[in-house]
């Protein structure tokens, strides 16, 4: 590699002015949208996509945060996954997937902040049957577990965006379901 | 502050919902009623492995991906190794306890629950009823939501068929196929289309007894015949067990499944002039002999179980027919309705000849049927 091209990467992730990096001079607290695709673990083995909404919050813990680029932080969030596929004609089934979720995440940054996290979380599950002009509804709590990666952009001091990947395990019907999405993040 | 109430917040999330493997056996499910096809809590007979499941008669499977581009050696084989490129795993039912009654969570869970007690409604039919052993019918498979992989040498191609069920001759398996939003009640919820689908079971069993080549034919009219014959004998067979005949439209309102409610209004020889006056091939010619055996156990001097049993023995003896003259052009359904007439008790023989001449009233079943029929 030519000395100019090493010059320019190291400029390009040590230098706020020729990149848009996070660019945190103090631990702030992020409320965060995302939009997630996501993948549930069928009765049958195989997965179904459905799509999903996220509101998270995320704090740092400054007493856990060594530096400005690496930190250690907390965060809670609330998902919706509503059942919207119409499954056939008389016999309709829709499982409605809400999340409380609570984790631990480990950042560092450099350009973007690269953060894993993990931590347990309830699932209310909503069940709403409509066979044969009976129409009943079921809910059901359970625990889970979530393990993710993220990585956030930030366009300035305030607003940044973020893609996300998660597995999620429910305890209750011992399964994996799986995650993605894009997200915008205001910092406050 | 902010960090306890953290730590009870994780504290609390973890020990929220706790499964339990159900000990009841009672589920509610889509299943026969008094007004066909109801929501209702039934008791399950032989599902030992409710989250899984499985029982002694069957076990459902899913994720199966079988070959596209099986050849009929394949299938004859009856090896999975080569009819499959992913056998299927297990299935997780997603289901919740409520007031001591299994509910399905969602809609696959239900369709399982709702097809694993079908087949035991009509595995005992057929082992109570008309004396199979559960040793002759096997503890099979149900592939549920199968796709088919083709590949070339630059393509690969996954397709997840919807809207049907089948058996699968050779493995002695059932595939029941991912249902469309046009189904009114899915296809494999309804008992009638399992009970339809394990008439080929049935068949298979007496018939080609578990050898798929026994079906093959030089001749191609030979072929349509005994494809008509396998589909009239399974809808006879599905009614023997739902007494119902209008229960394949409650799925698909369709002209395929209207014409094969019975008693069909045309005979066969104005079927045969016709081919527009029915839409689903060889499944037409099926409905007239359907017709004639629905016909023939609504006689004064019959019962369905009469006439059921005489077809089952007739269709052990058809072997010998089709044996004889599966290469034939001329090979027809007189085959068949003299075996079933031949064991019929002496003194009703004259009503099923009468039921099936009328029906079956074409140039060469009519001479056909002249052996049992003088």
């Amino acid at each position: 590699m030519s000395l100019n091209r090493i010059i320019l990467l190291f400029l390009f992730f040590n230098s706020s002015l020729i990149s848009a990096m996070v660019m945190e001079d103090e631990p702030k607290s992020s409320l965060r949208l995302y939009v997630n695709s996501v993948k549930i673990k069928e009765a049958t083995d195989v997965r179904s996509q459905r799509y999903g909404g996220m509101l998270m919050f995320k704090t740092p813990l400054p007493f856990a945060s060594r530096s400005t680029k690496k930190r250690v932080g907390m965060g809670l969030d609330l998902e919706a996954e509503p059942d919207l596929t119409k499954k056939s004609g008389e016999v309709n089934i829709l499982q409605d997937f809400y999340t409380l979720d609570a984790f631990l995440e480990c950042n560092y940054v450099l350009l973007f902040r690269f953060s894993v996290l993990a931590g347990p979380g309830a699932l209310l599950s909503v069940t709403r049957a409509n066979v044969v002009n009976t129409k009943e509804t079921h809910t059901e709590f359970s625990s889970i577990a979530n393990a993710g990666f993220s990585i956030d952009y930030a366009i300035d001091r305030r607003w940044e965006i973020g893609w996300q990947i998660r597995a999620r395990y429910r305890f209750h019907n011992e399964k994996v379901d799986w995650l993605h999405g894009f997200g915008l993040i205001f910092n406050f | 502050m902010r960090r306890l109430i953290f730590v009870l917040i994780l504290f609390s999330l973890w020990f929220c919902g706790d499964k339990k493997t159900p000990s009841t056996t009672r589920a509610k499910i889509l299943t026969l009623g008094e007004s066909g096809i109801e929501y209702k809590v039934a008791e399950f007979r032989h599902l030992t492995d409710v989250v899984h499941m499985d029982g002694t008669i069957a076990t459902i499977l899913g994720g199966s991906v079988i070959d596209y581009n099986l050849s009929l050696a394949d299938v004859i084989s009856g090896d999975p190794n080569r009819i499959f490129k992913r056998k299927g795993s297990t299935v997780h039912l997603d289901y919740t306890v409520i007031d001591g009654v299994i509910t399905a969570q969602n809609q696959d869970s239900l369709a399982m629950l709702s097809v694993y007690h079908a087949f035991e409604g009509i595995v005992e039919f057929w082992t109570e009823q008309y004396h199979f052993t559960h040793k002759e019918i096997g503890k099979f498979k149900i592939h549920f939501d199968p796709s088919f992989a083709a590949s070339s040498d630059d393509m690969k191609l996954t397709i997840t068929p919807r809207m049907n069920a089948s058996y699968f001759t050779g493995l002695g398996d059932f595939l029941l196929n991912k249902t469309s939003p046009n189904e009114r009640i899915p296809i494999k919820m309804n008992p009638a289309v399992l009970a339809h689908e394990f008439g080929h079971k049935i068949v298979d069993i007496l018939f080609v007894q578990k050898d798929p080549d026994f079906y093959s034919t030089k001749s191609w009219q030979a072929q349509y015949k005994i494809q008509g014959i396998n589909e009239g004998l399974a809808d006879f067979f599905s009614w023997l067990y739902v007494q119902k005949t209008n229960l394949y439209t409650l799925s698909l309102d369709i002209n395929s499944m209207r014409d094969r409610k019975i008693p069909v209004p045309w005979t066969m020889s104005q079927l045969r002039m016709d081919a527009s006056l029915c839409t689903g091939r060889f499944y037409c010619e099926g409905s007239v002999l359907n017709s004639a055996l629905y016909s023939l156990s609504k006689e004064s001097a019959f019962t369905p179980q009469i006439v059921a049993n005489a077809t089952l023995r007739g269709l052990r003896k058809l072997r010998l027919d089709w044996q004889k003259y599966r290469d034939n052009d001329d090979f027809d359904y007189f085959y068949l309705l003299n075996r079933i007439v031949q064991e019929l008790p002496a003194e009703s023989q004259k009503t099923a000849c009468s039921i099936f001449k009328k029906l079956f009233d074409d140039e060469v079943n009519q001479s056909g049927l002249k052996q049992a029929c003088p």
